[in-house]
């Protein structure tokens, strides 16, 4: 396979809503990301699409019209939509365009509109997206009440360990929520107090509301490129690792006792395969990760190999994944206080670590001597969608 | 303050009318209110399965119509105490409401449902492992949400 590098991304900030509509919004990160890489859209080859659920848009086939917007009719296209993971496949799916030799240059376009649909007693249009995005569960054999996948992977982790506690999870909200604070394109930048947390409506117990990722809209955009691409495009990091896993995390078998989030596992084993990626605290400067709800943090450190099965708690509290720490994990608030939209996070992810090992992360900058940075993704029923990708400076 | 955005309403109605394939016969007979479950399972894997499969998980051969009794084992759960407004759980349940995935005897699978008789005040953990047995609303509709678990008496009280 050829080698494959970033040449230039492009985010807008994670808004509750924009009065902009789909293809402005792409339009807007496409540019961000050619400017990013001194581009124009001439030097595209071909596109991704990351875009996720088409009752949220009211449009099926939304790449189509995208893609006619930005100008591209006549070159190669795909659209890719797999449930909060989206973005993460979206990368991949790029990664294997040029790694193959099929295009010397791809553009993963990420957006996603959430809050047009609305429901008709009082207006509320979080909860009208959720119960669209609903529709990803198992319509024979999660609906109607099927709103906790997560929840029941971390209580059967809590059943097995005896933690986390409360307290443990509301300090994941505590860290994400403070490390919000410095980056200007998180939607929720306020601290939040552990008893603020606690004391939040409960959700699905023991998670609080304020344990749960926001509800958002965002674009984002990544050009990747070959050894082979004109030479004027920079190639100022490697993607080295790629992985992606589906795998039912509420599907497991009687003699199974290992509580986690499988898909997470198995997409982060093939990515840091690929990179040489052996002892991620040790070569890893950091991790974006998809903290739906701050259960979903915890079991994913160990997931991504942070610490052994049944350490996460541990981990936590030892202090490692804060901002500071050794191995800072969501230094841009991630999914709980950054913003989230499932079909844009995962790319909006990987222009943070981007970013991050570039320098250029401004006040939320962490230290990065090892040059390498992970992005991790999951989401769709019972979290059965993982991605990873590993970037190299 | 800014302008409130230029908006127009729409609404996107869709009407289905669908069948459940092979595994239409659990969800026929649940309309009957019965004190018995039909399951699958497949002879040559010795694997049962419910939720029921036409196609064995690991063999992918044809399984077979088996009764179960509806007993099982809850191997996690959680308290909802929160769903959408407009979420299609209020139509069958006030919050907040158990919901668990429970492993009925002898299952490869996991069936994931509402379940009663638990005890808001007890630790989650102390409510899995908790044997029940599977039962059905009074009116059902053949559908998953006439499905209900119902913990046995705690020993404890």
């Amino acid at each position: 396979m050829r080698n494959v590098y970033v040449a230039g991304v492009g985010k807008l900030p994670f808004r509750s809503r924009y009065p902009l509509n789909y293809q402005e919004l792409a339009l807007d990160a496409a540019r961000l990301a050619l400017d990013d890489a001194a581009a124009d859209p001439a030097a595209v080859d071909s596109v991704v699409y990351s875009i996720y659920n088409d009752l949220l848009l009211r449009q099926g086939t939304p790449d189509v019209m995208l893609h006619e917007y930005l100008g591209f009719n006549g070159k190669p296209a795909q659209r890719v939509t797999q449930g909060a993971a989206t973005g993460g496949y979206a990368i991949k799916a790029a990664y294997a365009e040029i790694a193959s030799g099929l295009s010397d240059s791809c553009l993963v376009v990420a957006v996603q509109k959430a809050l047009d649909v609305t429901e008709p007693t009082a207006g509320q249009r979080g909860d009208a997206a959720l119960t669209a995005e609903n529709w990803t569960l198992d319509a024979t054999w999660d609906m109607p009440f099927a709103q906790q996948p997560w929840a029941l992977l971390l209580n059967r982790y809590i059943a097995h360990y005896g933690e986390p506690t409360p307290e443990d999870l509301a300090a994941v909200a505590v860290k994400n929520r403070g490390n919000a604070v410095l980056n200007p394109y998180a939607q929720l930048r306020t601290p939040v107090t552990l008893d603020e947390v606690l004391t939040s409506r409960l959700v699905g117990a023991p998670t609080t509301m304020y344990e749960s990722c926001l509800y958002s809209e965002t674009a984002a955009a990544v050009l990747l490129v070959s050894d082979d691409a004109p030479s004027g495009l920079p190639r100022r990091l490697q993607l080295t690792g790629v992985g992606t896993c589906h795998a039912d995390g509420v599907a497991w078998s009687a003699d199974d006792r290992t509580p986690g989030i499988p898909s997470v596992g198995g997409a982060a084993r093939r990515a840091y395969a690929m990179a040489g990626i052996t002892d991620p605290v040790a070569q890893v400067d950091l991790i974006e990760l998809h903290d739906l709800t701050t259960g979903v943090e915890l079991l994913s450190y160990e997931e991504l190999g942070l610490t052994d099965r049944g350490g996460a708690t541990k981990l936590l509290r030892s202090g490692a994944t804060q901002r500071t720490g050794t191995i800072p994990v969501n230094p841009s608030g991630g999914r709980i206080a950054c913003g989230h939209i499932a079909g844009a996070s995962a790319v909006h992810s990987f222009t943070d670590v981007t970013d991050q090992l570039l320098g250029r992360a401004g006040d939320r900058q962490v230290a990065t001597p090892a040059g390498v940075g992970v992005v991790s993704a999951t989401g769709g029923a019972g979290l059965s969608l993982g991605a990873a990708a590993v970037l190299t400076r | 303050m800014p302008a409130p955005q230029f908006e127009i309403d729409d609404e996107l109605k869709v009407v289905y009318k669908y069948g459940y394939g092979g595994i239409a016969p659990f969800f026929e007979h649940l309309l009957d209110r019965p004190d018995t479950f039909r399951i699958t399972a497949c002879r040559s894997c010795d694997l049962a399965f419910c939720p029921p499969r036409t196609h064995c998980q690991s063999c992918w051969g044809a399984t077979e119509w088996v009764d179960h009794s509806g007993a099982g084992t809850i191997e996690s759960v959680v308290w909802a105490y929160w769903v959408p407004i407009d979420s299609p759980a209020r139509q069958w349940t006030d919050l907040p409401y158990a919901y668990a995935a429970v492993r009925l005897d002898g299952c490869r699978n996991l069936l994931r449902t509402r379940v009663l008789g638990l005890r808001q005040d007890v630790p989650l953990s102390a409510s899995t492992g908790r044997r029940g047995r599977l039962g059905v609303v009074e009116q059902p509709t053949a559908r998953l949400g006439d499905l209900v678990f119902t913990v046995d008496q705690d020993p404890a009280g």
